[in-house]
């Protein structure tokens, strides 16, 4: 098996560690390269922060094993090699009528990493986590056996592994239930004064996906203010063409993201918005904006950025949002790409991050103010027992996320402790949060 | 419609190449040494738009299999065109220790290759339509120390695809000789000193498309074509003592 040692960054550009990856082909590669050096899996590299990243250490890199291995067009059931991307799923499920539910903001995640981050996505509401539609999944234990998990097999393990961060192994496959899906979807906009009316919006919306992108930069009576996007599948054409990709091709200067820049975007864009209030829409293009621009995390410069993201019970949403709001504007240092959801239950995994209630999600340039405010942020988190999104992560401190996961943590760290006794799938996420200990 | 052979599916170009078939909805036959292993494969192309996927195992130093393989393609329904991946790269540090290997890399990179499209050529010549896209490499526009039994090899195999298009043409067949310079797979994957790498997928893409367009020998990428040019007319003097 061929190595290849690198520096290899989180998507954020921040965060970066000295790792040695195979990258194997096929099964019995990915087997003998696990034998030779246990090490956790790597995918489209998407997670903001060092939850793919082990310093010093060895990894295994999946995205080149991404083969369909199996496609029941009459009953929706898909089996996948882990490294396939959701991009590549959805290219060959959605002509067919089916779909995969919890998608993230990229079709570059691996299905490997929404699993292991049980992420999810603008139909959270109605869909729930990544993993509730995952039937089974194969998964290679540090031991270097493979077991199958599922409902009826392994049920507890199956239930660690599921948003568990790749510490009980490497998912080397999975089989998930998609659900019935239309290439097109209607897009509907709508704008907000305030956030209280935006959170309304959400709180009544009975479309499939719904997402509300909030002006971070308002300040006073208009504070969260902001433009309401819900879909729903059709079977009616997009009237306009699919924009082409496009590619960043050098790493931007600092002042690009400051703050009149990202001012006049968001004028620009608001406009633009509502310019057409209704209209169709391939799906691929309202669910990946930003993959239509390769490489835009380097629109940040440098030094990177960082994204923050937490979750709030229902009852302390309303005060957290105010208060998270309040201090993104108070700072002006926001990107435009902040975004508020309404989540639905919790999932079964243990260590799963949405809760019934209300989740923002922003961006910050990699500058010296950012890590006070994205430690206030972490305080007001605190203070509402939220919890922080460990998949985009790269700043908390080990008590920022201590309430927040408290209900499931204790036996996760159990079972993962029985699977992986010899530590050899822990990340630098892992260890600078002290998940395991 | 044509069905598309690909020799040696098991390479990342083969492979890529193959999907862009099954994008395509073609039909494919698809070999590799032992055919069971790419039973997973072939479901692989299935799903992603292939209309057929036959496997076959082929060793191409077993005459047997190229007989075999020959016989299979004759019943091909219609048009047949031929993607050919198959070949290996001795590391040539280790060649220079082992003087004894030196036909391994000629049989696998050449005399297999050959072999195989001559039995081909009749039965394409028969069918009267079809095109041959066969990867020889930017290794093979001259000879360097660092991997010079590997490049007289793929020197050998430009050769013989050149005299197989110039054969081919009078008869509707196509023949496109590919020169393709770094590409990231498992072979060169950690390999230092390596620029400009390609990805598996945009080879397939560019070779798709030179096809259609029956370019004759593509570089891939492009700009390949203008640093052999750079290396090739380096006076002879000066070439033999440049580190390369």
């Amino acid at each position: 098996m061929r190595w290849k040692s690198d520096t290899f960054k989180g998507w954020g550009q921040h965060l970066s560690a000295q790792m040695t990856l195979s990258r194997p082909s096929r099964l019995h590669g990915l087997l003998d390269a696990f034998k030779e050096q246990p090490g956790p899996a790597l995918g489209g590299l998407r997670s903001y922060g060092d939850a793919a990243l082990k310093s010093g250490g060895h990894g295994h890199l999946m995205t080149r094993m991404d083969r369909f291995l199996s496609f029941d067009t009459e009953t929706g059931i898909l089996t996948a090699e882990a490294g396939i991307t959701m991009r590549d799923i959805l290219d060959v499920t959605l002509p067919k009528g089916w779909g995969p539910s919890a998608l993230p903001g990229t079709g570059f995640a691996t299905l490997g990493g929404c699993i292991a981050m049980d992420v999810h996505g603008k139909d959270h509401r109605t869909a729930g986590n990544f993993s509730a539609q995952v039937l089974s999944l194969d998964l290679l234990k540090p031991d270097g056996k493979t077991q199958t998990l599922s409902r009826d097999k392994n049920k507890r393990l199956f239930f660690a592994t599921l948003g568990g961060l790749g510490q009980t192994g490497i998912i080397s496959q999975a089989t998930l239930q998609l659900h019935e899906a239309t290439q097109n979807v209607r897009v509907k906009k709508q704008s907000f004064e305030n956030l209280e009316e935006g959170m309304a919006l959400l709180e009544a919306n009975d479309a499939r996906f719904a997402v509300a992108w909030i002006d971070a930069l308002a300040t006073g009576l208009q504070l969260g203010r902001g433009v309401l996007e819900t879909s729903d599948y059709t079977e009616g054409d997009p009237k306009a063409r699919s924009q082409s990709v496009k590619s960043v091709p050098f790493t931007a200067p600092k002042f690009a993201m400051s703050k009149w820049p990202v001012k006049l975007f968001n004028r620009f864009r608001y406009r633009r918005y509502l310019s057409r209030p209704s209209e169709n829409a391939r799906f691929v293009d309202v669910q990946y904006p930003l993959d239509q621009v390769l490489g835009w995390n380097r629109l940040y410069g440098k030094d990177g950025f960082h994204q923050f993201q937490a979750c709030f019970p229902l009852t302390k949403s309303d005060a957290a949002m105010r208060a998270l709001c309040e201090k993104i504007s108070a700072s002006q240092a926001a990107s435009p790409l902040v975004v508020m959801k309404r989540l639905g239950p919790s999932g079964e995994s243990l260590l799963g991050f949405p809760q019934e209630g209300f989740t923002l999600a922003v961006d910050f340039q990699h500058r010296k103010e950012a890590a006070k405010l994205l430690s206030e942020l972490h305080d007001i988190t605190r203070a509402h027992e939220g919890r922080v999104y460990l998949a985009k992560d790269s700043a908390a401190k080990p008590q920022d996320v201590e309430i927040g996961y408290s209900a499931g943590i204790a036996e996760w760290q159990d079972l993962v402790l029985k699977a992986d006794p010899k530590k050899s799938m822990i990340t630098d996420l892992v260890q600078r949060l002290e998940l395991r200990s | 419609m044509t069905t598309w052979l690909i020799i040696g599916v098991t390479s990342a170009m083969g492979e890529a190449f193959a999907r862009k078939c099954a994008d395509e909805g073609a039909k494919l036959i698809v070999t590799a040494r032992n055919a069971a292993a790419i039973q997973h494969l072939s479901e692989d192309l299935k799903i992603r738009g292939a209309s057929e996927v036959t496997t076959a195992s082929l060793d191409l130093g077993k005459p047997k299999d190229i007989k075999s393989l020959t016989e299979l393609s004759r019943s091909v329904e219609g048009s047949l065109s031929v993607g050919f991946f198959a070949g290996s790269m001795q590391d040539q540090a280790w060649l220079n220790d082992h003087p004894d290997k030196t036909a391994l890399t000629f049989k696998d990179n050449l005399v297999g290759p050959a072999e195989c499209l001559q039995s081909l050529a009749p039965l394409m010549i028969e069918k009267g339509e079809g095109t041959i896209i066969a990867l020889s490499s930017v290794a093979g526009d001259r000879g360097r120390a660092s991997n010079y039994v590997y490049g007289s090899a793929k020197a050998g195999f430009t050769a013989y695809l050149s005299g197989l298009r110039n054969r081919m043409q009078n008869h509707g067949i196509h023949v496109m000789t590919v020169k393709p310079g770094f590409v990231d797979t498992e072979m060169t994957w950690g390999l230092p000193g390596l620029f400009l790498v390609a990805s598996p997928s945009d080879i397939a893409e560019t070779l798709w498309k030179a096809a259609q367009k029956k370019r004759n020998t593509v570089y891939a990428p492009w700009f390949w074509w203008i640093i052999m040019n750079i290396i090739h007319h380096v006076p002879e003097p000066i070439f033999k003592k440049l580190k390369l």
